[in-house]
């Protein structure tokens, strides 16, 4: 563990020079970060001008499903942000530098682009959870916030299986490009209340992606509407998809052509 | 003289013809951002019939059609032109005979024919799921200006991220600035919702700047919530940004291309 955690952090040393080389370019993604953030929350505020309750919630409990679907995201994007280097990895055949290395290939496709951006911007982001937790108008118990924690660990654990099985289906079609944005976009289903979406939707995000597992799920257990059920299914989900995620990961290594050799 | 452009369109097409599927992916995932519009409209207007001025029918009429004429003007010139500037291929252009500002344009067609028949698919296909709730208007007189509208949004998006591009001359690396820019452009030309939700004088200063013409105009010009005298004004508006950016372009690339080092020569 501490092999790897010196590991990151010399890699996240690494993200910092090329921030500071290119302090223009990141400087703007920052700004726009705070751009695409900015007008989402003004969207919701919005919506409850014209309207006392949305699908059932309150202007805070909405803007929870947002902050919390921001947070998950960007935990993917701090630690998994690798993957968008590994479609040119593989087609170059530099994977083979990977997996000649020390150090599992998964963690270091992974983890070999941070974006500190993200990192900072996280830290608004959970001010911004505090703040809204506090405005929410249930009482929310330490209880209910350990479950809610340790659910967005368990999201975190479900982005990075869906990390990998993009991983693997880029070593079959040496394009990841189209399934990592597939993922964003689905992701981005779980800004609001999944309350929303018909019955359908909603069964095919549970249990097909289960972004509302990810993102639902932690806010409805801290709002105390989440049952003991939905979070036994939610570790069953997260232990299926883990071990579906590592078993193509390993099929695809064996398919690996080493495109250069 | 168009013959080269129309190659150049032509070898664009087949271009995208090879990354079908990565287009393809790229719609379904505007649909789902668009599905959650449609949804989060129809759950707001559950308990109201109307928002300022708008019904459900109207409001969700707005967004269909609206992101159909989004997608058919926006355009991605500015990554690539980065990518000449900062890789120095840039130099293979200044030797052909001609204008970069004319490649890149035909370049820019070519390479949105494809999104833009997938588009047309499955926007329908999206429309089809609401039919119930579309609004059509088959004014010819509107629709027309409404495609002149489009073909000018169509130039007046290129002129944004060529210049975009051409940023590439003092930074190198253009993403971060095209992003922001582009996010910006969204909310300006009413993609995430109607500008008419916002102060009057949001409105007055949004017609005034070229990004609501992508969106916000045409689809209030089609939901005949704007009379065409306003449409044929939008025009007018179009046409004077379309020059204002022409020439800031020409400038732009005067002094960009005293910069230029032509990495790799």
């Amino acid at each position: 563990m501490k092999k790897y955690t010196r590991i990151w952090i010399q890699l996240l040393k690494n993200s910092f020079s090329s921030t500071l080389s290119n302090r223009i370019d990141s400087a703007s993604y920052f700004f726009g970060k705070l751009i695409r953030f900015g007008f989402f929350w003004l969207l919701i505020i919005s919506i409850f001008n014209f309207t006392e309750t949305f699908a059932g919630y309150s202007t805070y409990q909405v803007l929870f499903f947002f902050l919390t679907f921001n947070l998950i995201d960007i935990l993917g994007q701090i630690f998994f942000r690798g993957i968008y280097l590994f479609s040119s990895d593989v087609r170059k055949g530099n994977f083979d530098f990977t997996l000649t290395k020390p150090v599992p290939a998964l963690f270091l496709t992974m983890s070999r682009l941070i974006d500190l951006l993200d990192i900072i911007f996280i830290l608004p982001i959970v001010g911004l959870l505090v703040y809204a937790g506090i405005q929410l108008p249930v009482t929310i118990t330490i209880g209910a916030i350990l479950v809610y924690l340790f659910l967005v660990l368990l999201a975190t654990v479900l982005s990075f299986t869906f990390h990998v099985i993009i991983a693997a289906a880029t070593i079959w079609s040496f394009e990841n490009e189209n399934f990592i944005w597939l993922y964003r976009e689905a992701m981005t289903l779980g800004r609001l209340p999944p309350d929303i979406f018909p019955v359908l939707l909603q069964y095919i995000l549970t249990y097909g992606i289960p972004i509302i597992v990810m993102i639902a799920y932690p806010v409805n257990a801290l709002f105390g509407l989440l049952s003991v059920g939905d979070m036994l299914f939610a570790g069953v989900i997260t232990l299926l998809f883990i071990a579906v995620s590592l078993v193509l990961w390993k099929i695809a290594l064996r398919s690996y052509s080493s495109a250069s050799s | 003289m168009l013959n080269k452009y129309t190659t150049l369109i032509n070898i664009m097409w087949q271009r995208g013809l090879a990354y079908r599927f990565t287009i393809f992916a790229y719609r379904i995932g505007e649909i789902a951002e668009m599905l959650v519009l449609l949804l989060m409209w129809s759950a707001i207007f559950t308990g109201t019939s109307t928002i300022q001025g708008y019904t459900l029918n109207e409001m969700l009429t707005y967004i269909l059609f609206g992101n159909l004429v989004n997608t058919i003007t926006r355009n991605f010139a500015a990554a690539g032109i980065g990518r000449d500037i900062k890789d120095g291929r840039l130099s293979l252009f200044l030797l052909k005979p001609m204008k970069h500002v004319r490649y890149a344009l035909a370049s820019e067609i070519g390479r949105a024919s494809l999104p833009f028949v997938l588009s047309l698919i499955t926007q329908l296909l999206v429309v089809l799921l609401f039919h119930d709730k579309f609004l059509y208007n088959t004014d010819p007189v509107t629709l027309l200006v409404i495609l002149g509208m489009i073909l000018l949004a169509f130039l007046l998006e290129f002129e944004l991220s060529y210049l975009a591009g051409l940023i590439a001359f003092w930074t190198d690396e253009v993403d971060g600035l095209y992003t922001t820019m582009e996010r910006v452009k969204k909310f300006f030309s009413g993609g995430y919702f109607p500008l008419s939700l916002l102060p009057a004088t949001f409105i007055t200063v949004s017609f005034a700047l070229p990004f609501a013409y992508s969106f916000f105009v045409p689809a209030q010009l089609y939901l005949k919530k704007i009379d065409l005298s306003m449409g044929l004004k939008g025009l007018g508006v179009q046409l004077l940004w379309i020059v204002v950016l022409a020439m800031i372009i020409r400038v732009v690339w005067k002094r960009g291309i005293r910069k230029y080092e032509g990495v790799g020569i």
